[in-house]
């Protein structure tokens, strides 16, 4: 029989103290594998939500400051932007020029509601029609009307269907109140999000018109990209072509990052900022990420704990199979093979361990990515259908499989080692 | 006896027009800077009252500091206490608001609301309707039982909260009655309403205001300025470090 097998065999004799041992492995796996799969799950649906929100996964804005020192969003020119990106070869879904009002008051008779508002093109090609799902009207029509496409809640909230009048009031690039009244063209499904982040959209004609900006004018220039995953790889080498060919550029950042700079920086003229899907979420990525560090410290600490408790029990365990060890030495087992024997034991109960733990873990994620969360309101951008998505991180799974058996077999060392010294005719002599 | 009296209105018509004619509508205007704006310091207690409809009316209390010949204002937040120890200081163009609960400051525009009411950040700021705006039409008639010049006036730069506004000024006293506020796109947006000045040393301050939201029905908001002094202030009141101390 093989060492190995022989291991496995010992296991079973003990069965409730390898339970028990097994069982602390595996709630520690257990409450990594729940951190873990909820802190993807959340992130994975922000992602998507706010990819879902937002004109681009690479933008590029203009930004000027006013005489009295105004920062003001606009652009026009921008050939070299898409020579550049044809030049990379970017593997580009769409490219989007957009109009944005980040916080526009949308009145009714019945109520006021504060929203983003989004100046694009709605024609057949725009980027729009694979992002929402139209539940009332259509977007025919809508290029050069003064149609506006809302979210099902807002619509709600202002007590409006198809037809009625909504009137839109913002401050234009410098300042002054405007305000224009807009026909409820088409209303889309809530997207899993608070109704004040889905946004509003229209004809980028009459966005730029209430913003004051000229024909032709937009504030952002959006890159939709094949993979989304790829956007901090392109907008590096979208920013360095860029800088390459000397257009006047700030330096890459989140967007608090520019908006520091713009308010603190003096300059003039029309300089160009970039950044990605990435930026915008970094801040949420921060924490995510921090709560995984978090949660893997703890994991460590819980560790420490139980191998403080797998040492002591391999020391008893040791104590208690003395003569056994001496059996075997004397019928031709090696040290080393005494040795490996425990470690064996150990390693195969942390692995029983971290499978038990993590099929229970991705149980308890199922069973959560089960549970209806629409009366979750104020979180569901964290949301997909008002449920947490199902996340299996698998990369997590054996990180945390090779530590953890690491860290066992590592407990088990000191009293395996212990055993391995041991002559055959000390162990045979003793009496326990 | 009847065609007397049609002359005599005809003439008194055409004596008002010709009166208009000769009126300096931007004197005027500036008439009502100048009386309404102080040389030195000046300082109220301030009650802002919102009414929205659905909600409950919103009450807050702020201390109020001018200094109108360096251009700058400050008001600390008072009341409620929620919002007790936030600032809003005014130097030049720029207008900065301090958080005490986060510890920052961050830019705000004189066109954006104060403390979510009908009342604007500009609405602080000493008055400048000379400088702002150019007269584009004037009429003559009675608010209130009182005579008042109705001039229309546009924006000189496009950097103005209201590109158009229509103004009362009464003609006897030179002090601004009501003034109709407008969008870029020519839609009334605000009425504002001059209850009552008091005068300090020859100079009006205007202590019952109310502010009429034209496009969000029912939304009023009520300003009432009390104990106004003309006490000089301390420099350092126009600060952001006065902010972060009165918050210390």
């Amino acid at each position: 029989m093989s060492v190995s097998s022989m291991a496995l065999k010992n296991l079973t004799r003990q069965k409730r103290r390898s339970v028990l041992l097994g069982g602390a492995i595996a709630f520690g796996i257990l409450i990594i594998t729940v951190v873990d799969g909820l802190s993807g799950s959340l992130i994975t649906s922000l992602e998507a939500n706010i990819s879902n929100l937002v004109p681009g996964h690479i933008f590029v804005r203009g930004v000027e400051k006013s005489d009295k020192g105004r920062i003001i969003f606009a652009m026009k020119d921008t050939d070299l932007l898409e020579k550049t990106v044809r030049d990379l070869k970017i593997p580009v879904k769409s490219i989007a020029k957009t109009t944005t009002i980040e916080q526009a008051a949308l009145i009714s008779d019945l109520g006021t509601q504060y929203q983003g508002l989004t100046g694009l093109d709605l024609g057949p090609t725009s980027y729009i029609h694979s992002r929402i799902v139209i539940v009332e009207g259509s977007l025919d029509g809508f290029t050069g009307s003064n149609k506006i496409l809302i979210a099902e809640g807002t619509a709600k909230k202002l007590g409006v269907k198809l037809g009625d009048t909504v009137s839109v009031q913002c401050e234009t690039q410098t300042g002054q109140q405007n305000v224009l009244d807009f026909s409820v063209g088409a209303i889309y499904k809530d997207p899993g999000l608070a109704a004040s982040l889905a946004g509003a959209y229209a004809d980028i004609g009459i966005v730029d018109r209430l913003r004051a900006l000229a024909p032709g004018e937009y504030t952002n220039f959006g890159v939709f990209l094949d993979d989304v995953s790829t956007a901090d790889q392109w907008g590096t080498a979208l920013y360095k072509a860029l800088d390459a060919q000397k257009l006047p550029l700030w330096s890459r950042g989140t967007p608090q990052d520019l908006q520091t700079q713009f308010r603190d920086q003096g300059w003039k003229g029309t300089r160009y900022a970039l950044f990605t899907l990435n930026d915008i979420l970094s801040f949420l990525k921060g924490i995510f990420g921090a709560l995984n560090g978090i949660a893997f410290g703890i994991l460590l600490v819980l560790f420490l704990v139980i191998m403080v408790g797998i040492t002591n029990t391999y020391r008893m365990v040791v104590y208690e199979r003395t003569r056994e060890i001496g059996t075997l030495r004397a019928l031709g087992m090696q040290r080393p093979q005494i040795r490996n024997l425990f470690l064996f034991e150990a390693v195969y109960l942390a692995l029983v361990g971290i499978a038990v733990g993590f099929v229970v873990g991705v149980v308890v994620l199922w069973g959560l990515s089960l549970v209806d969360l629409s009366s979750w309101k104020d979180f569901n951008v964290l949301l997909k259908d008002n449920k947490l998505q199902l996340f299996v991180d698998l990369g997590s799974f054996v990180f945390n499989l090779v530590v953890v058996a690491a860290l066992t077999a590592l407990a088990a060392l000191f009293p395996a080692r212990r055993a391995g010294r041991l002559t055959p005719a000390e162990a045979l002599r003793t009496t326990n | 006896m009847k065609r007397f009296l049609m002359i005599l209105a005809t003439a008194g018509l055409l004596g008002a027009a010709a009166a208009a004619d000769d009126v300096d509508f931007h004197a005027i205007l500036a008439k009502v800077d100048e009386q309404t704006n102080f040389k030195g310091d000046a300082s109220a207690k301030v009650t802002i009252q919102s009414k929205k409809p659905g909600e409950d009316d919103n009450i807050m209390q702020a201390q109020y500091f001018r200094r109108d010949a360096a251009n700058k204002f400050m008001i600390l937040m008072l009341k409620p206490e929620v919002n007790k120890g936030q600032g809003y200081l005014k130097i030049d163009s720029n207008i900065i608001f301090y958080d005490p609960e986060s510890r920052k400051f961050s830019k705000l525009t004189g066109s954006g609301n104060f403390q979510d009411s009908n009342a604007k950040n500009s609405d602080f700021q000493a008055s400048s309707l000379a400088q702002d705006y150019d007269v584009v039409e004037t009429s003559r008639e009675k608010l209130l039982a009182k005579d008042t010049w109705v001039i229309t006036v546009k924006a000189k730069t496009n950097d103005i909260t209201y590109p158009k506004r229509k103004v009362w000024v009464e003609v006897s006293t030179n002090l601004l009655l009501k003034s109709e506020d407008y969008s870029l796109s020519d839609r009334l947006m605000r009425t504002s309403l001059y209850g009552k000045y008091v005068n300090i040393d020859g100079k009006f301050l205007a202590t019952r205001m109310r502010f009429e939201d034209n496009l969000k029905k029912g939304e009023v908001t009520d300003l009432i300025l009390e104990n106004p002094s003309l006490a000089p202030l301390p420099d350092a009141v126009f600060t952001q470090a006065y902010l972060e101390k009165v918050n210390n």
